[in-house]
């Protein structure tokens, strides 16, 4: 697996300071929601400890020995909240956080679609088969957060399209498409 | 005393009007307090001696200035306290004093008066003659008696005749008003305005009885002298300072009569012509032959002073690329005037000034509050630009290193830069070495994420 690719502004040192003009610090906090979001789908993280994240490589540039301030992040996560890319949790806490690099409808329509194309409709599925299933490999949502994964599936059950079956696990727990066709 | 007595008595509004309608009554008190003051003050020194040390004290002080011992009472109240009966209580047991009996009573048996002559005083009883400023007899301690001063001379008729005058003045309210009367009489009394009026004359007196020393007059007298003596030391203190300001225009006439030739020089011959400038430059820092002073211009100092400020700051501004904090300006103009300092509210007040004498320069508040002098050319573009200029060059800049490359305060550079950042041309830094300023690529920095995905 080839690293991911930061963008050249990863390397300039005033990236990793919150500026102080209005202007530029939105356009940098921009700047860093997609790189998250990018660095997210690249390596299929769904969920990022705020402080843990901040020593890895996402956060922390080595090579110019520069990294982002706690509370720098966590206005960028607020940036991200407000634009419905990301979620606290828990949501009174803000030490970590879902990084909604699709947001939950998009996983109900790529799960949905993914099921009828697999013939799917109409029989149970488990959450352990949808996330870390043979049959999910290769799929944006393989090794998909159970919470986030939850979230899809209440989209979808609250459009009538699936329904869940409880279980005294939770990746037991079963899901009844049906099918829309 | 004077309080005492008015209080004391209930018949006070009569002996009010009584004392001064008239105004005879006190009027003879004062030639009679002076007649008889010449015949005591020869006899009363004006010092009184020490009897545990011997030293000589001003008659006023009532502890011996040198063993803090007290001053003998017979001297202070037979003084003192015959002398305020006799002028001021008018009491009617005074009044019945004949001159005679209070004599007698004071002054000790004639054949023992101490006879005082030009050598000293000779003990009335031990004949030892004595020198004249002492109290007792050094050999016997027999009283002199150079301080008996017969207060009783001093009461004379017209306070016996004060007595004798109506102690009391009837009111009748025929057509009312009495309540009316009753209120104004009792703010009267509860004002006591008429304190006033006597206390003036309550020190008369008593400066004719120690002409010297003694009272709030002496008080006065003393303080006098002491500011006397102050202003003294003040004057030679700077007699020397006042001489070096009257050598200080002759100097800056010569610092420019230098320039002139140095300029002359130059233009004559190429050689070290750098140093002529730096030279010169000082000199042009130094010299200013008629500095404007308050004394000089009046009213219109202010503007005076701001008109002089531009014409010496043109130059410098243009040295200081346009922008000078005005501390840095205070110091140089202070320099350049030499001796005649003006005071930072009115260099102030001169540039305030400028804008509306049209001068080439305004007064600019940062937005720290640190307060510059720019010129009018000069604005916050310019700044920016030039500022984001370096930063080009250099890759990155510390507030600290622009400053060395301006030539300028770093309060300055910091506040430029701290502009330029708010203006969006440069981003910060912040690391914990301290601050960096960086061109500002990200505002417009595109992340072309298409390739990734």
């Amino acid at each position: 697996m080839s690293a991911f690719d930061f963008p050249s502004i990863y390397n300039f040192p005033p990236f990793f300071t919150q500026q102080p003009n209005e202007a530029t610090w939105q356009t940098q906090a921009q700047l860093w929601i997609s790189i998250i979001l990018s660095y997210c789908r690249f390596y299929k993280i769904h969920r990022l400890d705020l402080s843990d994240a901040l020593t890895t490589e996402l956060f922390y540039n080595k090579s110019i020995n520069r990294r982002l301030k706690l509370e720098t992040l966590q206005s960028i996560i607020k940036m991200m909240i407000k634009q419905g890319l990301a979620e606290w949790d828990p949501p009174n806490k803000k030490t970590s956080a879902f990084i909604y690099w699709k947001k939950p409808e998009e996983w109900a329509t790529s799960i949905s679609n993914w099921v009828s194309e697999n013939g799917l409709n109409n029989s149970i599925v488990t959450l352990y088969e949808i996330a870390h299933g043979e049959a999910s490999e290769g799929t944006e949502f393989h090794e998909i957060d159970q919470a986030v994964l939850l979230k899809a599936l209440d989209v979808l059950v609250k459009k009538g399209e699936a329904q869940t079956l409880q279980a005294t696990n939770a990746e037991e727990m079963g899901v009844k498409f049906f099918g829309t066709g | 005393m004077q309080t005492g007595f008015l209080k004391s008595s209930p018949k006070i509004i009569l002996r009010f009007t009584d004392y001064n309608s008239p105004f005879l009554g006190p009027s003879p008190t004062v030639p009679t307090a002076t007649t008889a003051s010449p015949s005591s003050s020869l006899q009363q020194p004006q010092t009184w001696i020490c009897f545990s040390c011997s030293y000589s004290n001003f008659a006023s002080t009532p502890k011996c200035e040198l063993c803090g011992v007290k001053r003998p009472d017979a001297l202070t109240s037979s003084s003192s306290t015959s002398l305020s009966q006799t002028q001021i209580s008018p009491t009617p047991i005074l009044g019945e004093h004949s001159p005679t009996a209070s004599l007698g009573e004071v002054t000790s048996s004639p054949t023992l008066q101490p006879v005082v002559t030009s050598e000293g005083i000779s003990c009335p009883r031990c004949t030892f003659s004595n020198h004249p400023s002492m109290v007792w007899c050094e050999l016997c301690g027999m009283e002199l008696g150079t301080f008996k001063i017969d207060g009783m001379e001093l009461s004379d008729d017209g306070n016996v005749e004060k007595t004798e005058r109506a102690q009391h003045v009837k009111l009748a309210f025929r057509n009312g008003g009495s309540a009316s009367f009753n209120n104004k009489l009792k703010s009267a009394m509860t004002d006591r305005e008429w304190e006033k009026i006597t206390e003036p004359i309550s020190v008369n007196p008593q400066t004719d009885f120690d002409p010297v020393r003694g009272g709030i007059s002496g008080i006065m007298k003393n303080v006098a002298q002491n500011q006397e003596e102050q202003k003294e030391t003040l004057d030679q203190a700077f007699k020397d300072l006042d001489a070096l300001m009257a050598k200080a225009s002759d100097m800056v006439k010569l610092a420019q009569s230098i320039k002139m030739k140095l300029n002359k020089d130059s233009s004559e011959s190429e050689v070290s012509a750098d140093d002529d400038s730096t030279f010169s430059t000082y000199l042009l820092e130094l010299g200013m032959s008629n500095p404007v002073t308050k004394k000089d211009s009046g009213s219109i100092y202010h503007q005076e002073l701001a008109r002089q400020l531009a014409e010496f700051l043109s130059a410098l501004l243009h040295k200081h690329k346009g922008m000078m904090v005005l501390t840095d300006v205070y110091c140089l103009f202070n320099r350049a005037r030499g001796v005649a300092l003006i005071s930072p509210d009115d260099l102030y007040k001169a540039c305030s000034l400028f804008e509306r004498l049209d001068l080439p320069m305004r007064l600019h508040q940062l937005a720290s509050g640190l307060l510059v002098v720019q010129a009018a050319d000069h604005n916050d573009d310019v700044i920016a630009k030039r500022v984001l200029e370096y930063i080009r060059q250099k890759g990155s800049l510390t507030a600290i290193e622009l400053a060395a490359i301006e030539n300028a305060s770093i309060a300055l550079v910091s506040e430029q830069l701290q502009m330029t950042v708010s203006k969006g041309l440069i981003c910060i830094d912040e690391t914990v070495e301290g601050v960096r300023f960086y061109e500002n690529i990200i505002i417009n920095y595109q992340w072309d994420q298409q390739a990734l995905q």
